[in-house]
């Protein structure tokens, strides 16, 4: 191995083989004009929902709040799905939980999955045998083809995004998984992207471009196919220091935030920003609550504000480290029974 | 006579050489203004540590003058008034004395609480760590980490005390395991001969701002008699965890309880257990010798990359990291550190021999005791907009052929050789370090695959977006760092989505040219698109070409154009080559810039509010470019001789503004003489309309910051529009602005007067910096002009450039030059 033939390369590209790409030929309508059919936006439990905010400070507010476990990347992602299909198609897409995929109400509704979930779960599991070790023959890493192992393991911030229609029942499935919480937030910025045509050029309202039409059907229109795509970043760890330097408001930090995360950028220092402006003038409290903090809240800043770094870098690692595998990708999670048994339940 | 009219300037008139405008009304004493332009920024090009250059015998007044040199006083941001170039500041009120410690808002951050860190010039700290014998010693510098809110502490240790890091290393990983992600990252940082300690050297900004500690007034409440006081910080003895005597040392209301120190009696490093709750950074202290006396011994190269200051920050992570065992627990940690190559150790700490060696054989690293270990990423930090960048000039890999002209690249290649993963810091900022539009995303793309080829997985980059006038950059990096597009590894890229991988610029623009009214968008206008495409490609050409010019023959660095305002104001000829100073012409590109937004405005109005961001970012840019037109053509003309020998990092853009000047007419340029001056008294005498590069992204509207004008006897400042963004490119700080003007209008003691010297230092800091080096090319070009004959080839301008002979003319001829006014 020489320096200029490294390891650790990005795994891209589609999650499954040629002969299985076209798991629905005809798309997955999220929105289809004249059409009753409609998708819901299926949560994991125990995530936040997804609230209609009356502002963007108040939803900043309950961002920067200082419970960060009030926040989720998976509910900020379904969020910015029901947003941008609003922007789209002035059609608001219901969120759910779960538990009740299955409730008459939503019944034959297609769904668009979130994060992992139960039925996500039970949908990939009769798949996943052949769908990893084909994806894992297709990524351009020096031991393709190898029994999986940690030191393959994708990022965390590295998504799937699949299309499959259930088997059992006349609906259809949208899941979008991410390795970690960011992977799928970037997974939903990705789709959002590249099938809708929105973009964040840059941060605010006034940069956001959202195409507009009365129909969204992934797939059907797009030449090529990153529905079943696969995808991590070149390089895992991406910030921007400093860039909420020159906002002070609650809102703008939200703002420049949410800019740097639609570009599947990691949020860097907007809480810093925030508390060195503390627009609200109260140093020893939080400008963020009504009722005064304790002020050493520097363990919940550094929850996000830590120095970004590579997620997973186990691949280049000179040691081996079976606990590094909890970083791994969610996906993953189906442990096949040839990964070692040290590994199991790591998380 | 005054400048404001059209009198002539008669050569040799003496005291009516530089009459002020009759509204300032008193003449300002000279001899307390000094003029900082030239003497800021070290010769290694540090432009932060630069003020230890400064004589000791100062006059009684500085006044720091350049956006660029990060004057920062040791005030909380409260407090501050105007605003420096990086949006960092210092405070009419509070501006001592004698403003001697400068520094760089580096620590304190990750609390909100306000810490400033006071520079010390690296050879300096080195001079007074200087231990007996030949013994290296590490300086521990943790932000907000030790000692227990102390910011910035930077204690010098020795080797042996790995292990106690090691253990506070382990203390942060305990800290982080609630962390949801079960990630903990431990940042081993060198701080760049900075920081300070109680060394000699470190507690002179301490002595001098009576017991200021990193910007916050350490009070010793009660302290018993037993407690050692260094320059009027107390010292504990290592095995003192606790203040004795149930006193306790407050900084900021909060009590410190844990000390490290440097002992200032045997310069040995003592502490006290650490309290890491935090990133810890480490650095660590230099040699025996100096950069220079180890560069005139033959043993580094050069000071500015040395081999030798990195092997023993590599030695010292690795002694840590040796000692360093992620502690059992619950939940599963993983455990990065990282490590900064910067400033003047960016150099990899492998000699070129080998590794032009390793690179030729092509084998993988360097042994086990000359690398980095696992777990640490080094970045590698600079600027990726230099010619070696470009991506028609390829990598070949060979060591011999590429060292030379791609020292950057090289330099990276062989950290990978060290470290096991490497990371890119990229200074980006735009707007403020940088006046004109910096846009070098072909070059920053090419640089991130060299870099990903170079273990490079990781990327931190500041960020002070100024996101109107650089348009794409930041979008097209965004998309960068996800998908390098062109490296091998990322050959699914083209079959999955090949347009945004083809041309981001394309992809940025035509989104910018999507209508979103109505029911359904129809495609973008490509014509529009195109033009679009085309500006931007302009744009950075124009930046470019600037870098290739200014740089021919200068190997790699990250600070060029920046250390004066000259640089800065250079950076403009690029895409608003000075001529003769027509001042309402606005400069091409915005004019072309203005004639798209029209037509953008004819597609759509969603079209045409977003060409009108852009356009807007272009605003003050416009201003400021004409208005330093007749300034720049001058600088052009007689700085034709003005290269100093005494600089190294002043050729760097010299060359942009030299080319036309022998060939200028003498009387022209008396004109342009005229005109400047008149110019610049004007900015700084009468009222001024201050707006803000930075358009608002969230309330879409540009942003004035407010007029600040003289009415009747009083100062009256119009605040501009409310706004989310309340950081001027360069200019003022609005809120202290209304505090001041309210405070001028009520107590006549703290006005705008002239004749006062606090109140000159007020003006200086509550006009900005900008005002401030106008006043210094005043006087600069004054003198020039009291000299000035373009035929004698003994062109006095680059005495100008000599700080020591400058303060003397100063001293002696400046108060007769401003006495004669009004």
């Amino acid at each position: 191995m020489t320096f200029r033939d490294l390891p650790g390369r990005a795994l891209r590209g589609p999650a499954f083989g040629e002969p299985i790409k076209p798991f629905i030929p005809d798309g997955f309508p999220v929105v289809e004009a004249g059409s009753s059919k409609r998708a819901v936006v299926v949560l994991p439990l125990g995530v936040p929902p997804v609230r209609p905010w009356a502002s963007r400070a108040e939803r900043a507010r309950a961002l920067l709040a200082l419970e960060p476990a009030r926040r989720s990347r998976i509910t900020d992602a379904a969020e910015r799905m029901v947003e941008t299909v609003r922007a789209r198609t002035d059609v608001a897409l219901e969120t759910i939980y779960e538990d009740r995929v299955d409730d008459p109400a939503v019944a034959d509704a297609n769904l668009i999955h979130v994060g992992v979930n139960a039925a996500v779960r039970a949908l990939l599991r009769p798949h996943w045998g052949w769908v990893r070790p084909e994806l894992l023959s297709r990524v351009p890493i020096p031991s393709a083809g190898q029994a999986f192992s940690p030191e393959l393991a994708p990022d965390g911030d590295g998504f799937v995004v699949l299309a499959l229609r259930d088997p059992m029942r006349a609906r259809r499935h949208l899941i979008i998984l991410g390795g970690v919480g960011w992977g799928t937030y970037f997974g939903v910025v990705h789709l959002l992207a590249r099938h809708a045509g929105a973009r964040w050029l840059w941060p605010g309202p006034s940069g956001t471009v959202v195409p507009r039409s009365p129909s969204w059907i992934l797939d059907r229109d797009a030449p090529d196919s990153s529905l079943n795509l696969y995808d991590e970043p070149d390089y895992r760890g991406r910030s921007l220091d400093a860039l909420s330097a020159r906002v002070q408001s609650l809102a703008a930090i939200d703002a420049v935030r949410d800019w740097a995360l639609n570009n599947r950028l990691h949020p860097a220092d907007e809480r810093i920003y925030l508390y060195e402006k503390n627009p609200e003038g109260q140093p020893r409290s939080s400008p963020l609550c009504s009722t005064p903090v304790p002020w050493p809240t520097r363990a919940l800043i550094r929850k996000e504000t830590r120095v970004p770094v590579p997620h997973a870098l186990h691949d280049m690692l000179s040691h081996s480290s079976s606990t590094l595998f909890c970083r791994t990708f969610d996906a993953f999670k189906f442990i096949p029974s040839s990964t070692p048994t040290s590994v199991r339940g790591c998380r | 006579m005054s400048l404001s009219g059209a009198g002539p300037i008669t050569e040799g008139s003496g005291p009516t050489m530089l009459p002020l405008p009759p509204e300032l009304g008193r003449p300002i004493r000279a001899d307390r203004l000094i003029p900082l332009t030239e003497t800021i920024g070290t010769e290694d090009g540090c432009a932060w540590g630069g003020f230890e250059a400064l004589p000791n015998e100062l006059p009684q007044r500085l006044l720091a003058l350049s956006p660029s040199n990060l004057a920062t006083p040791q005030i909380p941001t409260e407090q501050l008034g105007a605003l420096t170039g990086r949006g960092r500041a210092y405070s009419a009120d509070t501006m001592g004395p004698r403003l001697r410690a400068f520094g760089w808002v580096v620590g304190g951050r990750r609390d909100g609480s306000e810490r400033f860190i006071p520079l010390s010039r690296a050879s300096t700290i080195l001079r007074e760590h200087q231990p007996a014998g030949t013994d290296w010693k590490f300086c521990v510098y943790a932000i907000d980490a030790t000692p227990s809110g102390a910011a910035g502490r930077l204690a010098p240790v020795r080797g042996d005390m790995a292990e106690q890091l090691a253990a506070a290393c382990v203390g942060q990983v305990d800290a982080l395991r609630t962390a949801p992600e079960n990630e903990a990252v431990v940042s081993l940082l060198p701080n760049d001969g900075g920081g300070w300690c109680q060394c000699d050297a470190c507690a002179l900004s301490v002595s001098e701002s009576n017991g200021g500690v990193g910007g916050q007034v350490l009070q010793a409440q009660s302290a018993p008699s037993q407690w050692r006081m260094h320059k009027g910080v107390p010292l504990f003895a290592a095995e003192q965890t606790e203040p004795a005597g149930g006193a306790s040392v407050m900084l900021s209301g909060q009590r410190v309880p844990n000390y490290a120190y440097l002992n200032p009696v045997t310069l040995e490093g003592v502490s006290t257990p650490f309290v890491v709750p935090t990133p810890l950074r480490v650095g660590f202290g230099r040699a025996a010798l100096s950069p220079d006396e180890l560069a005139a011994q033959g043993i580094l190269r050069t000071g500015r990359q040395s081999d030798v200051f990195s092997r023993r920050y590599v030695d010292l992570v690795n002694a840590l990291l040796g000692r360093f065992v992620v502690p059992p627990g619950p939940e599963p940690v993983e455990v990065w550190f990282t490590l900064a190559a910067y400033s003047d150790w960016r150099g990899a700490p492998i000699t070129e021999a080998s590794a032009r060696e390793a690179m030729a054989r092509e084998t993988a690293r360097l042994d086990d005791e000359t690398t980095l270990r696992g777990n640490v990423i080094a970045f590698v930090t600079g600027v990726r907009d230099l010619p070696e960048y470009e991506p028609t000039r390829r990598w070949t890999g060979s060591p011999l052929r590429d060292w030379h002209a791609m020292p950057e690249r090289f330099n990276f290649a062989r950290w990978s050789l060290v470290a096991p993963v490497t990371g890119v810091y990229e200074y980006l900022l735009d707007g403020q370090w940088y006046l004109a539009p910096r846009l070098y995303s072909r070059r920053l793309g090419a640089a991130l695959t060299f870099s990903h080829r170079c273990r490079a997985r990781a990327f931190v980059g500041e960020a002070s977006a100024a996101w109107s006038l650089d348009g794409p950059k930041w979008f097209e990096l965004a998309a960068r760092l996800w998908n390098l597009g062109d490296s091998p590894e990322a050959r699914w890229s083209a079959a999955m989505d090949p347009e945004v991988q083809r041309d981001l610029r394309r992809d940025y623009c035509r989104s910018l040219c999507v209508a979103t009214e109505g029911g359904e968008s129809p495609g973008p206008d490509e014509a529009l698109a195109q033009r679009l495409v085309g500006f931007f490609d302009a744009v950075e050409s124009a930046w470019c070409e600037l870098l290739d010019r200014s740089l021919e023959g200068y190997q790699g660095s990250w600070e060029l154009g920046l250390s004066t305002l000259q640089q800065k104001l250079a950076q403009l000829d690029g895409i608003d080559p000075p001529g003769h100073g027509d001042l309402s012409r606005a400069i091409p590109r915005v004019a072309e810039l203005d004639a798209i937004h029209r037509d953008a405005q004819r597609v759509a109005p969603s079209v045409g509010a977003r060409v009108g961001f852009l356009r807007a970012g272009w605003e003050v840019l416009d201003l400021v470019a004409r208005v330093s037109r007749s300034v720049r053509y001058l600088r052009r003309y007689v700085g034709t001789r003005t290269i100093s020998p005494t600089r190294t990092i002043e050729p760097a853009f010299i060359s942009t503004w030299t080319t036309a000047a022998p060939s200028a007419p003498p009387e022209p340029t008396r004109d342009m003489l005229r005109q400047a001056l008149t110019q610049l008294n004007g900015w700084f005498a009468s009222a001024s309309v201050f707006l803000q590069q930075v358009r608002d992204p969230v309330n879409d509207r540009l942003v004035a910051v407010g007029v600040l004008t003289r009415e009747g006897g009083g100062l009256a400042w119009r605040q501009g529009d409310e706004s989310s963004v309340d950081d001027a490119q360069f200019l003022l700080d609005r809120r202290g602005l209304s505090q001041y003007v309210d405070r001028w209008n009520s107590d006549p003691a703290t006005r705008f007067n002239l004749d006062d010297p606090e109140s000159l230092d007020r003006a200086g800091g509550l006009l900005g910096v900008l005002i401030g080096d106008l006043k210094g090319e005043a006087l600069r070009i004054a003198a020039a002009a009291r000299n000035f004959d373009p035929m004698d080839a003994t062109d006095p301008y680059h005495l100008l450039l000599d700080p020591v002979w400058f303060r003397d003319m100063l001293s002696t001829r400046a108060s007769a030059l401003f006495a004669g006014g009004a």
